[in-house]
């Protein structure tokens, strides 16, 4: 008789590393293996075989997954051969795009290419108005004129955006069907994204396009090689959705990875009573970071890979070129730098001994900040090697080693600073009213002197924290989400209708994707007063009321008098596919019983211990080092570390 | 060489100050009202030191860069600032560039000595500062016709605008609304950034203390421009443009430029450069000096920081009377985004002859200024304004790029679903212009096409160059095709002078070709 609760498996593929976390009724485990990024499916293949091979014939199982390979596909301009269709006299809408360039100052302007050619952007003789009424009708000649020409171009994807069309998709409909002879992936700007900015639609719609081949054959490619509808993917939004559902919308998965590790940041921060949190995932090249309030990350509106925005729903993440790996150097001028340059993994920092250029990681190192061997000793570190990178930049500096090793730390401290202190900026917030919870590998390495920049006194270290991500798969919910622009007439009722439409139609999806029990829709408007340029988004029920208040919150003011309009309405919808087994939000309280544990030390007074050795209640003093295989939680002076409920370890300022 | 800073401090502070700059530029941006600055990005945010030197700068506009440090020390100058306190100041004669872009300064005062340890601004331009045309950016005889000319004045007196020159200014300038939501956005932006730098300087020692640590960053950029100027061959170059308009004494005008390059020491010398001008080309000294800022910044290496350092090896001779150093009462409007452009034409072509193989040819030299707005008598519609991008030049590092905003603007187009759901007009074309780049080893970049065709009544003005002469191309490359505008009337096309005022007939078509750029080296 297999459990009435399957197994549920995480599996979250980054560049070194592919983690599995599992929970069950038995308990949880982590399983930790090398990418293989020629063909990342077998990774996690591996990964999932070695969990469940483990287990008794017929246990059901399921797999969340977070995956990179849209993102990477992006990122590495290895994505299909896209054609674009636009209205016809906007066949360079992408080549022109918003005209901006990259890096104001430079003795040539560059601008990001585009990720389809001019020379295959097709125009279809047709023009929508404003006002949603044809301009110019899409005939049936027309139609089979624009097909030959898109066929002649031998797309392997296709995307069509034109004008207007979230006003009016008629024309785009029709276009679809037709072109759905000549290629599989065919994607309508209207359903991707209703944004009524032709730019930003096109781009998003592009994109959909550009992973859709690659996506859809390694999502299958893992469907078909585990068991019927165990296997979900996460979303950028931080819910999952089902396979069928990745072709459909591919651009939902790319910030799949990072979007787990917000997912999971959303679980920890609920079950220690945090209301604010600001997540600090610090990897070997870059830093995420993101805010989650009241117990959830709050949706942007916008995804960001590379120079790429796509307008999906997403867990707002900014990223900042400082990691781990982050070249330490000293420029013409005779200031320290760390970053953006990176050491990457191959030939990664000098202290892993293939000749590779001084980094953060070898100034920790030296430091005694990390361990001579990581991964529970599996990986070596060659301390000879970071001391003779140091000494030729130190001497470049002026400075003597440990000098110029504290003072690395403190530029990347200061660095990543400035993004958390830009993304609560923009967000109106204030980074002392958030704890910081660090993870990644090397997260907990820096989260302290962070957050000492900051002036926050909390950071939260969970257990594990360079699998941290995975473990955030276990916890997403399904998720589907519509939008619509708001009719130009007929009031609540016509907005009424839309919604409803909306409702079912994230609700014939969610239950096709194997939702069960009753679904959770949230359903939100983005509003402005008549006239302004953007809109804020406040939940659908009173909207107007909320308009103003949310204006005065965010703005500083606000015209009740003024007239408002709704510009889009939005309706996202949750459920589960198997009851129990998430990761339990339930609320674990503070130890009641504190005991300072005494550390052996090392010459420099740093104390060290193994995470394991920890227990609910014990206190560790700073400056101390907290070993535990998947990363290094590092105490300051003056800073004290205890050991919570859930083994999570809270470190605040003791002075 | 000066000093030897300590290498972490140095980054350290360059990190704070810097994230004081960008922060004030992100709450402006999230609290503005205008398209204009929320959407396009057409603001500035920078902090000082007390007596006006630049220290960090939130780079969003180049033609902001050298013009900010010279209305903070106009409002210096001028106007008293108490703790509490912000100045405005637009004038181009007081240290502005042109109407539209309104300076808002505060200081910064250490409570420990009761004196200024800082200064904090933000520049914004503003879609409307009243004058003769919606927009505020038309050619015009005078100064006085362009729109509210605004000296440095104390706006807000402890922590509160006064309500006399509120209603002064929201008076004097159309859609007060939009403008009154975008001041309330640069003052609450200095607000953020004097706490900000409070904050900062509990932990580095008081603002004094931070103030003097702000100036080790000047020596910083002063050196990373020495040692960039020491690489490149020593020399003199000259060079010269026409700016396609008649001086008001009657002979063409140009702009000429001479550099010479000895050491670590980069003379600039604007001799030989025509007197005042019609049409608004003149420029004020602060445009000149940001074209210059700017020029000295793109040679320097990438992660520069942009202030005041950057021009201590630089010397900057702009004689007077002549039509970069503006007296009053001459028009500005477009001084600051086209004669600022061909200015930086001349320092490029006048380093592509000093540095041959280094430096790309001019590129379209034009930001293709247009707005419109309502005609007499026509429907209400609010002001629009836009600039058109166009090909940059070929270079040793590859063809130039198309249709992109080049030098001193970089703001972001307008959506055509937008403008089509604002304002009455229908674009019927943004396309590549054909063959527009010149011909070269590496072509210049293309130039667009955009058609607008208007459904009502409307006044256009029009704010472009390079319409008569084409942008140059550099080592034997052809020079890009020259700009041109025309009107299509009841099927009858007819070219517009590219400085003009236009009234348009529902039905006109608009057809603005912007220019491509020049080519470099021989075909």
């Amino acid at each position: 008789m297999p459990p009435a609760h399957p197994i549920r498996l995480g599996v979250d593929t980054g560049g070194t590393f592919t983690d599995v976390v599992w929970t069950g009724p038995s308990g949880r485990g982590v399983k930790k293996l090398a990418s293989t990024p020629d063909d990342p499916a077998r990774a996690v293949l591996d990964g999932v075989a070695a969990v469940t091979g483990a287990l008794p014939a017929g246990t059901p199982y399921t797999v969340h997954h977070g995956t990179t390979v849209g993102t990477n596909a992006v990122l590495t301009r290895g994505g299909a051969r896209v054609v674009l269709v636009t209205t016809r006299g906007f066949e360079a809408l992408l080549a022109v795009g918003r005209g901006q360039r990259e890096g104001l100052h430079r003795m040539a302007p560059r601008r990001v290419a585009p990720l389809v050619e001019v020379a295959n952007c097709v125009g279809a003789e047709e023009r929508m108005g404003a006002d949603a009424r044809p301009v110019q009708s899409l005939t049936s000649a027309a139609l089979d004129r624009l097909a030959a020409a898109v066929e002649r171009r031998r797309p392997e994807a296709v995307a069509v955006c034109l004008l207007h069309a979230p006003r009016n998709a008629a024309h785009e409909r029709r276009i679809v069907k037709r072109l759905r002879d000549v290629c599989p992936y065919v994607y309508a700007s209207a359903a991707s994204s209703p944004d009524p900015r032709e730019v930003e639609r096109a781009t998003t719609t592009v994109l959909d396009a550009y992973v859709a081949p690659l996506v859809a054959r390694y999502v299958a490619s893992l469907a078909d090689a585990l068991p019927p509808d165990a296997l979900t993917i996460l979303r950028s939004d931080g819910g999952r959705m089902a396979v069928t559902e990745v072709r459909a919308s591919p651009v939902r998965t790319l910030l799949s990875g990072p979007a787990a590790g917000v997912a999971a940041a959303r679980v920890l921060a609920a079950r220690h009573g945090l209301p604010r949190v600001l997540t600090f995932d610090v990897g070997g090249t870059s830093t995420d970071v993101a805010w989650v309030e009241g117990g959830a990350a709050p949706l942007g509106s916008e995804l960001h890979v590379g120079p790429f925005a796509a307008g999906v729903p997403s867990v707002p993440i900014e990223t900042v070129g400082a990691g781990g790996g982050s070249v330490v150097r000293v420029d013409s001028g005779g200031a320290l730098r760390v970053g953006p340059e990176s050491a990457g993994a191959a030939p990664g920092p000098a202290c892993y001994g293939r000749g590779g250029p001084f980094a953060l990681t070898d100034a920790w190192l030296l430091l005694g900040r990390i361990p001579d061997a990581l991964l529970g000793g599996d990986f070596a570190l060659d301390r000879a090697a970071a001391r003779r990178a140091a000494a030729r930049v130190a001497k470049a500096a002026g400075l003597s080693v440990p000098a110029l090793c504290r003072g690395a730390v403190a530029v990347a401290a200061t660095t990543t600073a400035r993004a958390l202190r830009l993304a609560s900026a923009a967000r109106g917030h204030d980074p002392r009213d958030a704890a910081l919870l660090a993870f990644g590998g090397a997260g907990p390495v820096l989260a302290c002197d962070t957050a000492d920049q900051l002036g926050m006194r909390d950071v939260l270290v969970p257990t594990d924290p360079g699998t941290f991500a995975a473990s955030g798969a276990l916890a997403a919910p399904l998720r589907a989400d519509a939008s619509a622009l708001a009719p130009a007439k007929g009031g609540e009722t016509a907005l009424d209708r839309v919604g409803k439409r909306l409702r079912r139609e994230v609700e014939t999806r969610l239950l096709a994707e194997g939702a069960r029990g009753p679904l959770r829709f949230v359903e939100e408007v983005d509003a402005r007063y008549a006239g302004q340029a953007f809109e804020v988004t406040v939940a659908r029920d009173g909207w107007r009321e909320r308009f103003h208040d949310r204006h005065e919150a965010r703005y500083g003011f606000a015209d009740a008098r003024r007239p408002v309009e709704c510009v889009r309405l939005r309706v996202r919808a949750e459920g589960d596919d198997h009851p129990g087994a998430r990761p339990s939000d339930a609320h674990v309280a503070a130890p009641r019983h504190v005991r300072t544990r005494r550390l052996a030390r090392d010459a420099k007074g740093v104390g060290t211990c193994a995470r394991s050795t920890l227990s609910p209640g014990d206190r560790v003093r700073g400056p101390a080092r907290i070993d535990e295989v998947s990363g290094t939680s590092f105490v300051p002076d003056g800073w004290s570390a205890v050991c919570l409920g859930d083994a999570a370890l809270r470190i605040g300022r003791t002075r | 060489m000066s000093r030897r800073d300590d290498p972490v401090a140095l980054a350290l502070t360059r990190d704070l100050l810097e994230s004081v700059a960008e922060e004030m530029a992100a709450v402006c941006i999230r609290t503005a009202v205008s398209p204009n600055v929320k959407d396009r990005r057409d603001l500035s945010a920078a902090v000082f030191d007390a007596k006006g030197v630049m220290v960090a700068h939130a780079a969003h506009i180049p033609v902001h860069l050298g013009a900010m440090p010279l209305s903070v020390r106009a409002v210096l100058d001028t106007c008293p600032l108490e703790p509490g306190d912000v100045a405005l100041v637009n004038d181009p004669y007081a240290g502005g560039t042109h109407l539209p872009d309104i300076t808002a300064v505060r200081a910064v005062f250490d409570p420990a000595t009761q004196r200024r340890a800082f200064l904090v601004a933000v520049r914004a331009h503003h879609a409307d500062v009243g004058g003769a045309v919606p927009g505020s950016m038309a050619p015009a005889d005078d100064v006085y016709a362009e729109g509210l000319r605004i000296p440095p004045v104390r706006w807000v007196v402890n922590e509160t605008p006064d309500p006399g020159v509120t209603s002064l200014l929201l008076s004097n300038m159309r859609d007060a609304d939009e403008r009154r939501g975008d001041l309330a956005a640069q003052a609450g932006a200095l607000r953020l950034g004097e706490r900000r730098l409070r904050e900062l300087a509990a932990g580095a020692g008081g603002l004094t203390r931070l103030a003097r640590r702000g100036a080790s960053l000047v020596r910083y950029a002063g050196r990373l421009a020495a040692a960039a100027l020491e690489r490149l061959a020593d020399g003199s170059a000259k060079a010269r443009l026409d700016l396609e308009v008649d001086g008001v004494d009657g002979k063409p005008a140009r702009v000429a430029v001479r550099l010479t390059k000895q050491g670590t020491r980069l003379t600039v010398d604007f001799s030989g450069t025509t007197g005042p001008v019609g049409m608004g080309l003149n420029a004020p000294r602060a445009v000149t000096q940001s074209a210059v800022y700017y020029f000295v910044r793109c040679l320097c290496p990438d992660g520069t920081p942009t202030n005041d350092g950057l021009m201590e090896h630089v010397d900057v001779v702009v004689p007077d009377g002549c039509l970069l150093a503006a007296r009053p009462p001459a028009p500005v409007a477009g001084g600051n985004v086209e004669t600022s452009q061909r200015v930086v034409d001349a320092l490029w072509l006048a380093a592509a002859r000093l540095w041959p193989g280094r430096v790309p040819a001019p590129g379209c030299g034009t930001m293709s200024n247009w707005t419109f707005g309502r005609a007499p008598d026509g429907p209400p519609m609010p002001s629009y304004y836009e600039t058109i991008p166009g090909g940059a030049g070929g270079g040793p590092d590859g063809a130039g790029a198309d249709a992109i905003q080049q030098h001193m603007t970089n703001t972001r187009g307008t959506p055509v679903e937008v403008l089509e759901a604002r304002w009455p007009v229908r674009v019927e074309r943004l396309a590549l212009r054909p063959r527009s780049g010149g011909a070269g080893k590496q072509a210049g970049g293309r130039g667009v096409i955009r058609e607008v065709r208007f459904l009502e009544p409307a006044v256009v003005s029009l704010m472009m160059t390079r319409h008569a002469t084409p942008p140059p191309g550099v080592a034997g490359g052809k020079p890009g095709r020259a700009g041109r505008v025309t009107l299509v009337r009841g099927g009858r096309a007819r070219r517009l002078d590219p400085r003009a005022r236009v009234d348009i007939r529902p039905g006109d078509v608009l057809r603005i070709e912007t220019p491509g750029g020049g080519g470099w080296g021989r075909p």
